[in-house]
């Protein structure tokens, strides 16, 4: 095969990327005042991982410097090195550094190798000035292996089975990695050449004895040669004395092949968990037992009744949807792998700015659809953007304003039933309305005193070409931002809301729809029927204790729950279940929250924990108040999932019970 | 068969002016026989014991899950006011699926029959209008009516029964 | 891969990917060609990507041309092919020129 090492560099390629992401992350997280050792460690093991990939496929200059920063790091660990806020900095940059050049690597360009050396020799500089430095040797972690008396190199013969190339084994590429890592003298034997008329081409006849003068220790050549398919057949000995030159074979620098490969095409890939595969392999599995019983059916055919045929349909429609439902659940992807790329943006930012920022992030395991995260990736950041440029103030004027110096701002993510909320709150000047309605008058889009509430006239900065930024900076400011948020947001099936008050803050809301709805819940069952409750809102399960029990009036009930008063409801009382009696006995209670607040509802009995995906009953009906969505349990009944929130409100508004849906009222 | 693509308001007279043949599922509620466009119908399905929901009006029974789609069961024995069916336990239930297509969506509601039911095929022209003033409710959902085999068989509109509900 | 018969000698144009999936192909090709008899120009200027097995089989086809004193010679071998001759071990082996 030509040389393609196509598929194992794309696996080198995330793997690379994401060690890069996490050291990014420990790095910001890192506190100068106390180092965490485990953070450095961290920190050690990734440049240590990048430079050994690296070597494999020969990226030199990245192994080499990673080599140089790993190094680095290990006098930080033995402590003969303390980080400075400086040192971080620099850090930071070196791990985009990388970046860069994988990212070059991965679209086929050449990487700079500028800006590498440039940092290289700076960490070196300051190494120099250092006593005992960590030493420079690979392995410094292992115990090392090479004999101290192996000065020269190693000896090397190959001797491929015959059907070698047709494993897969390719000499030349092997050959090629050696001689990056040292001087290589190949000499190839053709002894067991056949004549040409006898010779099959697809078998290999050749073997090789292979010199390569080099530092290396065994373990780097082993690492080379364990891509090799039959790498039983290759003896590695070490050289003590010089031997008679062989031609020899100068390390060379240019890494990219010149070959045209076929599949120049990117492939873009994603890190999936290995029990999301397990449920798509159980799930085919069950395909095919449908498939071979319908096989058999027609097979046999001599007038077998029509349901089984029927009744064998249906079942593989439902496996193929539910498989269809699975693969989609592979591309659902946390949202952390965009929310991380912030906090490094923020940090970058908000010293350009001269402002000091703290983001604190929640809900990064939230999962969505990986296109979805892509295409929220710009709009999230000019949001951030416009927080960091014209949200957040100056720590002067925060003090004059009694604020903590440090802004916060708070980057959220949640389910809503079948939709994601992602919130960018912060901590800074709030919204101008005056600002926004003068401008919004001048500019003509509204008449003077149109007497709009606040939500309206904030609904102005989402207009193409609006800022009342006083000075554009090559941040944001230009005005060209917000409209084109609100058109990114809105072409995904999204909402964008904005909340303001002058001098405390903004609140930037999006609502996302979800392709694919799966969440974690509990099974209940009330008056004999099956009930959802989501997981998260789930505080506790107790048992309903009488003592506790305090009933206020007809509607309103407490429980004294650990030193609090809670509201009790009853599912039947808010949906108007016919027959049912407020009878406490031998029930269940769950302690919900929800919004910070806590609820207690009565159940009858306890069924599993499982993972449900949610339908959306408005494709066939109305929405239901008090519903979320409904799942298909096992048994393929439909089942109703509870809305808590809704729940709450009704506990604290008891007249919103008992208002049936208007059916006139369509969407 | 002649068929009239574009979902319009039937009115019976501009059908008897229709030509051509035209093919019902015909089906008994409460003793009373009634017909849909078989146009209309997706699918025959077994019974699925429904799964109530809160709030509704009580012709929606619940809904039930077909194949991964949830889809409302409406009774037309209390959608009409008609005296309740009794229900023979040896009888096999079935779920008549009805559907119809706008801008490209599609929505689908189920009806719950005790009976299995029959396909015909008549003409346009052996649709007679319905008179019957009394059930105030049931005529509007009716196109007319015909007579098959000495039964008197009222053609419904699948339109007008599934806007109830979406 | 293909070869031509000129007025005294067989040209032979090696295409430009050489590699395990067209190799009995080439062997066929590079069979024929021996059988004319006659002088071989090997032309290599288009080899973008070569492997070692096709290395193997040109190998044995020069060692057989040779045995048979049949003449033949290489024409503006590729700089990968150079390449990938040199990495194998296998580029004096061939009488590929040096430079």
């Amino acid at each position: 095969m030509p040389i393609n090492t196509n598929q194992f560099l794309q696996t080198f390629v995330d793997e690379s990327m994401e060690l890069l992401q996490e050291s990014e992350k420990t790095l910001l997280s890192i506190d100068i005042q106390s180092v965490n050792s485990e953070n450095i460690n961290h920190l050690f093991r990734a440049m240590h991982s990048i430079k050994g990939t690296s070597a494999i496929f020969n990226f030199t200059s990245i192994n080499l410097f990673a080599n140089t920063l790993e190094s680095f790091l290990g006098q930080v660990r033995s402590n003969t090195r303390i980080l400075t806020k400086a040192d971080i900095d620099l850090l930071l940059k070196s791990v985009d550094c990388i970046r860069t050049a994988i990212v070059n690597i991965k679209n086929k360009n050449p990487i700079n190798n500028g800006e590498l050396s440039e940092l290289s020799t700076i960490f070196n500089e300051k190494m120099v000035g250092m006593p005992h430095a960590a030493s420079d040797k690979i392995g410094s972690l292992e115990k090392p292996i090479e004999r101290k008396t192996q000065k020269f190199g190693w000896d090397i013969t190959f001797t491929p089975s015959r059907n070698s190339f047709q494993c897969g084994t390719e000499p030349s590429r092997l050959f090629k990695q050696l001689s990056e890592i040292g001087k290589l003298s190949i000499q190839a034997g053709i002894d067991q050449l056949p004549e040409f008329h006898q010779l099959d081409p697809t078998e290999c006849h050749l073997n090789w004895h292979l010199k390569l003068y080099t530092d290396a220790p065994q373990k780097e050549v082993e690492n080379i040669i364990y891509w090799v398919e039959d790498k039983e057949n290759v003896c590695i000995t070490p050289i003590c004395t010089e031997e008679k030159e062989s031609p020899i074979i100068e390390k060379k620098s240019t890494v990219e092949n010149k070959t045209t490969q076929k599949n120049a095409a990117q492939t873009t890939s994603i890190r999936i968990e290995t029990k999301k595969i397990d449920s798509l392999i159980n799930i085919t599995g069950e395909l095919i037992i449908n498939q071979s019983k319908l096989n058999q059916i027609t097979k046999n055919f001599n007038g077998t009744p029509l349901t089984d045929i029927y009744e064998t349909l249906d079942l593989l429609e439902t496996h193929s949807k539910e498989l269809q439902e699975k693969v989609m659940r592979i591309r659902m992807v946390p949202i952390e792998f965009l929310f991380n790329r912030f906090q490094r943006l923020a940090h970058d930012l908000s010293k350009d700015l001269g402002k000091e920022v703290n983001l604190i992030i929640a809900g990064e395991q939230t999962e969505l659809d990986k296109n979805m995260i892509e295409m929220l990736s710009d709009p999230i950041l000019h949001l951030m953007r416009n927080a960091l440029d014209h949200g957040i103030e100056l720590p002067a004027a925060r003090e004059k304003a009694k604020k903590p110096s440090v802004a916060t701002i708070w980057l959220n993510a949640y389910q809503k039933g079948s939709h994601i909320i992602i919130e960018m709150i912060d901590d800074g000047a709030g919204l101008n309305k005056e600002k926004i309605l003068s401008k919004a008058i001048s500019a003509g889009l509204l008449k003077e005193n149109q007497g709009l509430s606040d939500d309206e006239i904030y609904k102005f900065i989402f207009q193409p070409g609006f800022s009342t930024a006083e000075r554009i900076s090559d941040i944001s400011g230009r005005g060209v931002g917000l409209d084109v948020v609100y058109k990114n947001i809105t072409a995904l099936g999204g909402k964008i809301e904005v909340q303001s008050k002058m001098g405390i803050g903004t609140t930037f809301r999006l609502c996302l729809p979800l392709t694919l709805a799966i969440m974690e819940c509990q099974l209940i069952k009330i008056s004999g029927q099956i009930y959802i409750i989501p997981l998260m809102n789930i505080l506790e399960i107790t048992k309903l204790d009488i003592k506790q029990f305090n009933k206020i009036n007809d509607r309103t009930r407490l429980y004294h729950f650990r030193e609090q008063y809670i509201p009790i409801v009853f599912l039947q009382e808010i949906f108007s279940i016919p027959n049912f009696s407020v009878d406490i006995e031998k029930k269940l209670l769950i302690i919900m929250e929800v919004n910070n607040q806590l609820i207690g509802l009565v159940v009858d009995e306890l069924l599993s924990q499982q993972q449900i995906v949610i339908k959306n009953i408005e494709e066939n009906y109305e929405k239901i108040p008090g519903i979320a969505g409904v799942t298909i349990l096992d048994d393929g009944k439909a089942a109703l999932i509870l809305d808590i929130n809704a729940i709450l409100d009704f506990a604290s508004n008891p007249q919103l019970i008992n208002n049936k849906p208007e059916f006139s009222e369509k969407n | 068969m002649i068929r009239d693509a574009k979902p319009r308001k039937i009115n019976t007279l501009e059908e008897s002016n229709l030509s051509g043949s035209f093919q019902f599922l015909s089906f008994n509620v409460a003793g009373h026989y009634y017909g849909l466009d078989l146009l209309t119908i997706k699918e025959v399905s077994l019974w699925h014991e429904p799964t109530w929901i809160p709030n509704a009006p009580d012709y929606v029974k619940g809904i039930i899950n077909i194949r991964g789609t949830i889809i409302p069961i409406i009774d037309l024995c209390d959608r009409f006011s008609l005296s309740p069916e009794k229900y023979d336990p040896l009888s096999k239930r079935i779920i008549i699926i009805l559907h119809s297509k706008s801008n490209a969506i599609e929505r689908s509601i189920g009806i719950p029959v005790y009976q299995v039911p029959n396909t015909y095929t008549i003409d346009y022209s052996d649709i007679v209008p319905f008179t019957d003033n009394k059930n105030i409710i049931l005529k509007n959902y009716i196109r007319g009516l015909v007579t098959i085999e000495n039964k008197m068989v009222m053609l419904l509109n699948a339109k007008d029964l599934m806007s109830d509900v979406i | 891969m293909d070869w031509q018969l000129k007025n005294d000698y067989v040209l032979i144009h090696c295409g430009d990917h050489m590699n395990l999936a067209c190799i009995q192909d080439h062997k066929k090709i590079l069979s024929e060609a021996l059988m004319k008899n006659k002088p071989i120009t090997l032309e290599a200027d288009k080899i973008n990507s070569i492997d070692t097995a096709s290395l193997q089989l040109l190998l044995v086809f020069t060692q057989e041309a040779t045995r048979r004193k049949i003449q033949w010679e290489w024409k503006a071998p590729s700089f990968t092919f150079l390449y990938v001759a040199n990495l194998t071990g296998l580029k004096e082996l061939l009488s590929l020129p040096k430079e």
